[in-house]
């Protein structure tokens, strides 16, 4: 099992009003996996895979483990190697960095010791998702399609066992949609797992296991 | 991916935000090396101004000097000492003696401003051989040394029988040394002849002090003293040796001989003096013109430097604003808050090092174009590394705040909002 979602609540507090994101969610993906968690704007999707990656905290009660670590129960600097070695985040809005060329947004998730095979290793992604003629570019130079699929190589490229996926394919054409998705499913089978939230209902049919978020509550 | 690539690939995309910042910092680091440099060219031009001047009293000191060594080589001695009812008009014409043994009282005195003391007997003479007038004048022959520390005789000895003959004498009478002649029926031979001294010493014939007190029939007696005072460079001192001498040599008085050559040593000395004072009152202008600059850099630099480090500081702070996605998205990807901490005031040390640097080559360079390149060092190894340092502490300190708010953005928060 890669990862492991056990009864984890989560409650935005801001003033005089608390709104409960997540309601004792639970949820496991296995080696091999590409399971979808579906529902509409708003149900608590990224707030699930925030929670997943380390990065958002479940005070109300809960636990999360990813290649059998429990993110939260690491230091600053064991949970950032955490994220830098398992997981890889792939968001809608793509989140490249502006001034660095295609194969700089690759290697700045960089963890490997030796710069060549950083490097080598960022061209061959970039190879796989069609992009290795676009390297030098800058990302404003990319079309929609082509940044997400940056933004996919960048989040493979320390071999996670993990893939988090908000919305990947949500603002792309069908054909870009289409090679995004087909990484996505290639990389799980690869021994592997990914967790995508989406709320298009057209992906569901082709991904392995599908749960559905309603006001909180995994179903 | 190396932190310094990133760093600077983001420099070369918000170039302006930088140079804002860069220009800043070498604004701060340009005044306040411009002041520093300015304030060592005014040491400089202190020191040229103040070595002229000490030169320039130097040259008083030594003008007095030489005029009153020259003086006294001229003059054999610069006081004489006779009774106090000598009519000093026609010394030769002498009225009224004083004991020889004033000789020994006076040594024994040890006025310690008076090295040499000379006893004369000088009279007024028909030379009836010759048949002109010429002055007798008789001295022990050897010089009184009063300060052992003065070993060198100021008058050679006459040695008994023997005459020393002034210019005009042994000019108009052919005589040379070895020559013998007679003065007053007593034979003498000729000891040296003088180069010329003046009009009273040219026509004066020296012979011993006995012998002239024989033939002027005045034993014991002399005319007076000359005292010569070695304490040379110290005219000043004139009024200390008269009193002195007043105390030990009753019924007599003190006369400046050759007065004019000592008011000219005194002036010498008053103006070597007013020169020196000048030199204190230059020195001391110096050092308050000094210190009233010193006072506004005090005031001037830590502005600068404040208003540098607000406004790099501000830069910094937008800087780390724009960026929050950016920040986000490393945090996600794994940057640890340390390394997001480091590549914000790795910018701030960038920043710092190429403002100081420019800081310091321009601030240099627009003294060196107002005040001329000789007065302005170009390369100053200490003062450029105190404004690299410099500038780098002011960038970082200025940078410390946003880089640690950048350190501290939640890469989930910014996330969900984008």
């Amino acid at each position: 099992m890669i990862l492991q979602v056990q009864r984890v609540s989560k409650t935005y507090r801001t003033a005089g009003k608390n709104v409960q994101a997540l309601k004792e969610a639970s949820l496991q993906v296995s080696a091999g996996e590409l399971l979808a968690v579906h529902g509409p704007s708003g149900c608590g999707k990224s707030t699930l895979l925030l929670c997943c990656g380390g990065l958002l905290g479940h005070d109300d009660g809960g636990q999360i483990t990813v290649d059998g670590l429990n993110p939260y129960s690491l230091d600053h600097r064991q949970r950032a190697a955490f994220r830098a070695e398992k997981v890889g985040f792939v968001f809608q809005q793509f989140h490249l960095i502006p001034y660095l060329d295609v194969l700089d947004n690759v290697l700045a998730a960089s963890i490997a010791r030796s710069p060549s095979a950083s490097r080598e290793r960022a061209m061959s992604l970039l190879e796989r998702v069609g992009m290795r003629d676009r390297m030098q570019h800058l990302p404003g130079e990319l079309s929609v399609g082509e940044r997400q699929r940056v933004a996919l190589a960048r989040a493979v490229l320390n071999d996670p066992p993990l893939i988090l996926a908000d919305e990947p394919t949500g603002n792309l054409d069908p054909e870009n949609a289409h090679v995004v998705f087909q990484t996505l499913r290639d990389y799980a089978e690869n021994g592997k797992a990914v967790l995508l939230v989406t709320h298009e209902r057209g992906l569901l049919s082709a991904v392995h296991r599908a749960l559905r978020l309603h006001r909180g509550r995994l179903e | 991916m190396p932190t310094i690539r990133l760093l600077t690939r983001e420099i070369l995309h918000r170039k302006t935000v930088f140079l804002a910042g860069l220009i800043a910092v070498a604004l701060s680091v340009g005044i306040g090396s411009g002041a520093v440099t300015l304030l060592r060219v005014f040491d400089r031009q202190t020191e040229t101004i103040l070595q002229a001047r000490h030169e320039e009293v130097e040259r008083a000191w030594a003008r007095f000097r030489n005029d009153v060594r020259k003086s006294m080589l001229e003059l054999g001695f610069n006081l004489i000492i006779v009774h106090e009812e000598q009519y000093l008009s026609t010394p030769d014409e002498a009225t009224h003696y004083l004991p020889e043994a004033y000789v020994d009282t006076l040594s024994e005195a040890r006025i310690m401003m008076i090295n040499h003391v000379l006893p004369f007997l000088r009279k007024r003479i028909w030379w009836q051989e010759q048949n002109r007038w010429v002055t007798l004048y008789g001295t022990p022959g050897e010089v009184q040394i009063n300060n052992p520390a003065f070993q060198v005789p100021m008058v050679e000895a006459i040695r008994p029988g023997h005459a020393s003959l002034g210019r005009g004498i042994h000019q108009s009478l052919g005589l040379r040394e070895g020559d013998r002649f007679v003065l007053l029926g007593r034979e003498f031979v000729v000891q040296d002849c003088r180069l010329p001294e003046g009009f009273e010493e040219d026509e004066q014939i020296r012979v011993p002090l006995d012998e002239a007190q024989q033939m002027l029939d005045k034993p014991g007696r002399i005319t007076g003293l000359m005292a010569i005072n070695c304490v040379c460079d110290d005219p000043e001192g004139l009024a200390k040796i008269r009193a002195a001498v007043a105390e030990v040599l009753p019924n007599t008085r003190v006369r400046e001989h050759r007065g004019n050559m000592v008011v000219r040593a005194e002036e010498r000395s008053r103006a070597a003096r007013e020169t020196e004072a000048s030199l204190e009152r230059e020195r001391a202008s110096r050092a308050e013109l000094r210190s009233r600059r010193e006072e506004f850099n005090t005031v001037l630099l830590p502005l600068v430097a404040v208003v540098a480090a607000v406004w790099l500081g501000l830069m910094m702070w937008m800087n780390v604003h724009h960026r929050r996605g950016e920040i986000a998205i490393l945090r996600a990807i794994g940057w640890t808050d340390s390394r997001v901490f480091r590549l914000f005031l790795g910018k701030a040390v960038l920043t710092g090092a190429l403002g100081g640097l420019l800081g310091y080559a321009g601030g240099q360079i627009v003294l060196a174009l107002r005040l001329g390149g000789a007065n302005v060092p170009l390369y100053d190894f200490g003062l450029i590394v105190a404004s690299l340092v410099g500038a780098i502490a002011l960038a970082v300190l200025a940078s410390w705040l946003p880089a640690s708010l950048a350190a501290r953005v939640d890469p989930a928060v910014v996330l969900q909002q984008e």
